[in-house]
């Protein structure tokens, strides 16, 4: 068995990385709890979607305006879903009102069947018109923040892959009076959530969302099982700084196997 | 729909289908092997084809409903898309997308609208610069210097001012802010690592479509 050029450290972390968390969902089975932090933007869930009944506005969803189920965006497009279906849960249980604007044809049986299932569990019926089907690109960007402003929604989650859209639909929500809690994984597009949304889930928060809102010692091993490789790159980054200040390059040949 | 059918068929795929792409990528195998994979993604193209007539279908279905019940201030618009959705396509089929009144309806309905956008966007952008760049605290303050540095190393004025300017500004853009961003991607990549065991062995399943929590005793 040969490993392609190039890729035998990506292997051999990707390989260290499962045995390691499939190590700690054992120890989890095997009754070990783990604590992680509070993930602020989780918690608020039920407190911005409690203010919309309150104030008997609806929710609004959306996933971003780029990438697809088969491309490098696919993760955040599911952890999106996974923050979904803890949204559309607590809008069946609250009676609130849920609107989804989806760009990606691709997600969205993934999507109505996620709110199907969540509206299921309190023996309710998806309004006909919770999911909207909006093209991408600029029709994406105009017809989302046409539809928070038009909804006057009072809570505005914006969970996926942004590009452009971030700020424009934030800012959206932000002339709607919504409480606005947005994730993405995109660095570029992070300042504009950081500066209008209430609260922010940053790159790896929205990989962990799922698990986070799951809550079970499985999946919260998962992510504990994280952290040494974490302290290792933050070792390596140490090292490869002062190495690379003397012009030694044994570390880099060596990652680059 | 059964448990089985719903939960471990759909779980079993992911693992297999899963596993094999991750082994092509990082295993040197025949090319026929490799052709097998790059088939199965290529698969999700023909998906994405298929999921926009079902959204085209959800689309037209939302704005027949608001039609049929002449919503206030909203029916025109779904009228205009609902036309749209079969008149563009129709032209399409008719005259060809280089056909000049293709063209021009184009030019005259998305490319303005288009450019619309991108010229109210700048507003948002000022609008959220405002909410940033206000000193309320040490964090914020610095956010305020950082963003004043990189604006008059941009604006000829900076240099003007002061010829350090330009230095700082660049200083700014080149070392901490590809830093900061290279540390959340390495932090990201973990979790996009995490999130990927997850789905392969089928505890994170909301690729299934299936709520949180439900289904996960077995």
């Amino acid at each position: 068995m040969i490993i392609v050029s190039g890729r035998v450290i990506d292997f051999l972390i990707l390989v260290a990385c499962f045995i390691t968390f499939y190590v700690y969902v054992y120890w989890a089975e095997r009754g070990k709890t783990f604590k992680i932090r509070k993930i602020p933007a989780l918690e608020a869930v039920s407190e911005v979607i409690g203010r919309a009944v309150e104030q008997g506005r609806p929710v609004h969803f959306t996933s971003g305006g780029t990438g697809s189920l088969s491309d490098a965006l696919a993760p955040q497009l599911l952890a999106g879903v996974g923050v979904l279906s803890h949204i559309s849960k607590t809008c069946a249980e609250l009676d609130a009102k849920l609107v989804v604007s989806e760009v990606h044809p691709d997600l969205l049986p993934l999507v109505v069947s996620t709110i199907e299932t969540s509206y299921q569990i309190y023996g309710r019926d998806v309004p006909e018109d919770t999911v909207t089907y909006i093209p991408r690109g600029r029709t994406y960007t105009i017809g989302a923040a046409a539809l928070i402003q038009r909804e006057k929604v009072a809570a505005n989650f914006m969970i996926g892959p942004f590009t452009h859209e971030a700020v424009f639909l934030a800012e959206a929500g932000s002339e709607a009076g919504a409480m606005q809690i947005a994730g993405t994984a995109r660095v570029n597009q992070m300042p504009f959530f950081a500066t209008v949304c209430d609260y922010i889930l940053i790159a790896e928060d929205i990989y962990a969302a799922g698990a986070y809102i799951q809550g079970t010692p499985k999946v919260l091993g998962t992510i504990v099982g994280e952290d040494p490789f974490k302290i290792l790159m933050f070792c390596l980054l140490i090292i490869g700084v002062i190495l690379a200040t003397f012009n030694v390059t044994w570390l880099m040949d060596i990652l680059n196997m | 729909m059964s448990n089985t059918i719903r939960r471990m068929i759909p779980t079993i795929i992911t693992f297999l289908i899963g596993m094999f792409t991750i082994f092509v990528y990082y295993i040197e195998v025949p090319s026929s092997i490799s052709d097998g994979s790059s088939t199965i993604i290529s698969w999700g193209t023909i998906i994405v084809a298929l999921a926009t007539g079902y959204g085209t279908i959800i689309l037209l279905r939302n704005h027949v409903r608001k039609i049929q019940t002449r919503q206030p201030g909203e029916w025109i618009y779904s009228l205009t898309i609902a036309v749209t959705i079969f008149v563009f396509p129709l032209l399409y089929f008719i005259a060809g997308d280089t056909s000049s009144i293709y063209k021009l309806i184009y030019d005259l309905t998305i490319s303005n609208i288009g450019l619309a956008v991108y010229a109210i966007v700048f507003f948002s952008l000022a609008t959220s610069s405002y909410k940033a760049f206000r000193a309320r605290n040490v964090n914020s303050t610095i956010l305020l210097l950082a963003g004043l540095f990189v604006m008059l190393q941009i604006a000829p004025i900076g240099a003007a001012i002061w010829g350090g300017f330009p230095i700082l500004g660049n200083w700014i853009l080149n070392v901490p802010t590809p830093g900061a961003f290279r540390g959340i991607n390495i932090a990201a990549a973990f979790g996009l690592i995490a999130i990927g065991f997850r789905t392969l062995l089928g505890y994170d399943r909301g690729h299934l479509g299936i709520s949180e929590g439900e289904g996960m005793e077995d």
